[in-house]
């Protein structure tokens, strides 16, 4: 299909090679191991039929675009500029490979080393990898670390994304490490019961906790930390970044490693992937970051030029002794998120989080007001919230869908955790207009 | 520099609106959020669309890539990415998926995710394909993880992997990742795995060996079904590293050799963009005994219905997802375009185009270190020119100078001053016969002027950069 050799031309390069035919390329494949001529199984379309089935596929799903959606839970619609789309689609980016030959990858590399500046002035971080895949791996490879360190206990917050705790789970399957969950009170982390394992594990612990938390609730990072340190252990955070335009960033609170899912960053939520993994860190660390990194250095000229640093972490030199063993990251949705942050700038970041925040508030006191729901929690929170329901959450949900409306997640089905029955998530971000919201509400005083 | 920083377009006071003004009352911040929470300083850069489009569309003029010209990295399969695929992908019904939309709503993804995995077990025989590990590499990990399951349901303790010194580096970071200890086997004379070297190494403890088929050296290893009878008489398994796919679609199934599992790349074989470093995506394919510890959720599918199916011998997740959804959509769409017959024109093409210009280098001088027939890529060495003190490096650097991707240098590791070189099926015969006349240009510059070889790049946007001061300042982020 894409191959732009003439039949002439084939047969000139079979002749050259002294060959009869395209079969004799491959006499070093034994025959018993060569598959036999089968029927075409694949109903195969050319371009013009291809565009047709795949607009087909897609419109029978049911995009969230075409609803009021209040979906959150980790991956958020926010708004997206229109170009974005235009400068990523610039075969420049998008058709070229990692930065292998950095003369001729400064584009890439520039964009590296900007999107690394920008995360970092945002987490107010000392220093941001690549990235990584998605928030969940950037998490799991930040605990990767301080095992390495030596670090046995691993105190983790119930505000966790399950998400982000399934992956981080799986990546440490039967290895020598000991997972502590420190439940939550009020819908944030109990305080008391994070000391009292703190103490139990003086100087051998860490800490992994999600601010806001997976429920919405902000943490109280400033006492966290405190006890964190009290008890010589080292912390990881897990943010929202986007809401670091308002909410005190992690360099702010002593974290030693930040992570966070980076979609919010001009990524689509695009059924959850690709993603953007983000792995920051205090300087300390970073010999034992894993993947890529960009630093600024010169040409022979004295101009200056970007290369990818450390490279003796990496997997390609190191091999089994690599900080990782992440070859390609997501490097185009770096390059996204780079220009995302370029063109909110200082005013857009905060315009974002503060509408976020400012709506999502409407919606809770609107929603708080009618008698099917009450509050699970009186702690602050940032853009999504946990709400009771005294109606069954499916039906609320399901009727809601019939009327255009994604109400929410079903924080049940998600965890399967009995005391969150009947209780919904539900996000607001930017998008959604005073109209959308007041008609959700509408409309279900009018069906309850 | 060839383009300041954009914080370098910052000035106060710079701001695109894209929202215009608040639809509701607003409220103070601090009232709902204690103070000591919030955000005091906020530095951030401030910058206008307009600066911001230019800059980053002068940045990419800096790139050399794929739409210009050749891009013969070895093991990367740097082929054509084809428009259609970014287009279908755009398409709003894809775009706009939430991940945690009922199944119901989402019934056209599923479809497009089932019959993907189904294409890719049709290709390599292998019984199931989860699509969920975002790159290459996390495939690798995954299919580690699955292994270590599944012995530990066993109940066998085996903590070595056996890695052929071929090998990508990635196999054992995979390795150590997932808790086991690498184990390097020799290649023999012709470039493949020692079978000796391997018997000597093989025993109960071992829980699979990695092979890359063909391997590093574009190399078939012929003995692979022997290689994986041998591994399975000690309960052993076998992992295959489908980086060099391309070489076999359509011709041979890594299942029929006696593959237990392996992981694909779907932006090297079937096309999708390699953005720079990332998004890929490394879907995992195993024999019926290993499927329940793949990762969860499969997709299956009851009668015109798609479903998620959670099984509990499960491994879990290695995303938070279900992968690297877009990615899928420009795969599915590469594979319509082909048919199983068509994937197999494109491999037959990608070793004719390897193997002609293997041939021509030959003629002009250039050589393997082995001998053995190849498929898909094929690796100098250019030890030949440390004589007069130029090096494999150099010579990548020069062919920048004549606008020609430099292919993988320095590996694999088992070939002096190796130039591992792989051209794909979509570059046409003119642009194979400018890349050997770069190359026989810079074999006469050698024996010439060796200084302008040495001293290359002269012509790129910019020098040779110092990657020694890199390291040592290790400035990563502006000041």
């Amino acid at each position: 299909m894409f191959i732009p050799h003439s039949e002439e031309e084939i047969k000139e390069m079979l002749s050259y090679l002294g060959l009869k035919s395209l079969d004799e390329l491959f006499l070093s494949i034994p025959d018993d191991l060569k598959t036999k001529s089968e029927e075409e199984k694949i109903k195969v379309l050319k371009e013009l039929d291809v565009r047709k089935e795949l607009k087909k596929i897609s419109c029978e799903n049911k995009p969230i675009s075409s609803y009021i959606s209040f979906l959150g839970g980790g991956i958020y619609d926010h708004y997206i500029p229109a170009c974005i789309d235009q400068i990523v689609l610039r075969s420049e980016y998008y058709t070229a490979y990692t930065p292998y030959q950095p003369e001729v990858s400064q584009g890439t590399l520039q964009a590296m080393f900007e999107f690394q500046s920008l995360i970092c002035d945002l987490f107010k971080m000392d220093v941001s990898t690549a990235s990584h895949y998605d928030g969940a791996t950037a998490l799991a490879e930040a605990i990767y670390i301080l095992k390495k360190r030596g670090y046995k206990n691993c105190l983790i917050s119930s505000g966790l994304s399950p998400f982000c705790w399934e992956v981080v789970k799986t990546y440490f399957l039967g290895q020598d490490i000991n997972f502590i969950k420190i439940p939550l009170k009020q819908f944030v982390l109990d305080i008391d019961y994070l000391e009292k394992k703190a103490k139990e594990f003086e100087n051998d612990f860490f800490l992994v906790f999600q601010t806001p938390n997976f429920f919405g609730f902000i943490e109280d990072s400033n006492t966290i930390s405190q006890i964190v340190k009290k008890y010589n252990g080292k912390l990881i955070v897990s943010c929202d970044p986007i809401s670091l335009a308002i909410l005190k960033p992690p360099g702010d609170y002593d974290a030693d490693l930040a992570t966070a899912e980076g979609q919010s960053l001009g990524l689509y939520p695009s059924l959850g992937g690709p993603l953007l993994g983000i792995l920051t860190s205090k300087k300390e660390y970073i010999r034992e970051l894993p993947g890529r990194i960009c630093g600024k250095t010169i040409d022979k000229e004295g101009k200056v030029g970007y290369v990818t640093v450390l490279q003796t972490r990496e997997q390609h030199i190191r091999r089994e002794k690599a900080t990782s063993n992440i070859c390609t990251n997501q490097q185009l949705c770096a390059l996204r998120a780079a220009i995302y942050l370029s063109l909110m700038g200082k005013e857009g970041l905060k315009k974002v989080a503060n509408f976020s925040f400012q709506k999502s508030h409407y919606l809770y006191e609107n929603l708080l007001s009618l008698p099917i729901f009450e509050k699970v929690s009186d702690k602050p929170f940032f853009k999504e919230f946990t709400i009771k329901s005294k109606v069954p959450i499916k039906e609320l949900i399901n009727k809601c869908e019939k009327e255009r409306i994604y109400a929410g997640i079903d924080l049940y089905e998600i965890t399967k955790d009995e005391s969150l029955k009947d209780t919904l998530l539900i996000c607001v971000t930017e998008k959604r207009k005073k109209e959308e919201m007041d008609y959700f509400v509408e409309f279900l005083k009018r069906s309850f | 520099m060839l383009e300041k920083l954009i914080k370098e377009y910052s000035k106060k006071g710079k701001f695109n609106d894209y929202f215009g003004d608040l639809d509701i009352p607003e409220k103070k911040i601090e009232s709902n959020i204690p103070e000591n929470l919030l955000r005091k300083d906020f530095e951030f850069i401030e910058v206008s669309e307009i600066e911001v489009i230019r800059h980053f569309i002068r940045l990419s003029a800096l790139n050399y890539h794929l739409d210009k010209g050749i891009y013969p990295l070895g093991s990367c399969t740097m082929k054509h990415n084809p428009k259609v695929n970014e287009e279908v992908s755009s398409y709003e019904g894809f775009l706009y998926l939430h991940p945690l939309q009922k199944e119901e709503d989402i019934q056209g993804a599923l479809k497009l995710m089932y019959e993907l995995s189904q294409f890719l077990k049709e290709i390599s025989g292998m019984d199931y394909v989860s699509l969920q590990p975002p790159a290459g590499a996390s495939g690798e990990l995954t299919a580690m993880l699955v292994i270590k399951k599944y012995f530990i349901d066993k109940k066998e303790d085996r903590k070595i992997v056996l890695i052929p010194d071929s090998a990508h580096g990635t196999n054992p970071a995979s390795v150590a990742m997932a808790g086991f200890i690498a184990q390097t086997i020799k290649s023999n004379s012709e470039g493949m795995i020692d079978l000796e070297d391997l018997k000597k190494n093989l025993n109960e403890k071992v829980a699979c060996l990695m092979i890359t088929n063909p391997n590093t050296l574009g190399i078939f290893e012929r003995n692979i079904k022997g290689i994986a009878e041998e591994l399975h008489k000690y309960g052993a398994l076998l992992y295959l590293d489908g980086a060099n796919l391309n070489a076999y679609c359509g011709i041979h199934k890594p299942g029929d050799a006696g593959v237990d599992i392996m992981h694909f790349n779907l932006h090297k074989t079937f096309s999708t963009p390699h953005g720079g470093g990332g998004p890929g995506a490394g879907p995992v394919g195993a024999k019926n005994f290993l499927v329940p510890y793949l990762p969860n959720p499969k997709i299956e599918k009851n009668g015109e219905r798609y479903y998620f199916k959670y099984d509990k011998e499960s491994i879990g997740k290695t995303a938070s997802f279900y992968g690297n959804f877009n990615v899928f959509v420009k795969a599915y769409t590469y594979i319509r375009m082909h048919g199983i017959k068509g994937l197999k024109k494109m491999s037959q093409i990608a070793v004719l185009n390897a193997s002609y210009l293997r041939k021509r280098l030959e003629e002009l001088g250039f050589y393997c270190e082995y001998k053995t027939p190849t498929l898909h890529e094929f690796v100098l060495t250019l030890k030949d020119f440390k004589k007069v003190d130029v090096k494999a490096l150099d010579i990548a650097k020069r062919l920048l100078d004549y606008h020609c991707h430099a292919p993988t240098v320095y590996f694999p590791l088992i070939v002096p001053e190796a130039f591992m070189i792989e051209p794909t099926e979509t570059e046409p015969k003119e642009e194979l016969e400018r890349f050997v006349s770069a190359m026989k240009r810079i074999k006469e510059e050698i024996k010439e002027n060796p200084e302008i070889v040495k001293n290359a790049p002269h012509n790129t946007p910019v020098r040779r950069l110092d990657e020694g001061k890199a390291g040592r300042e290790l400035v990563v982020k502006w000041g």
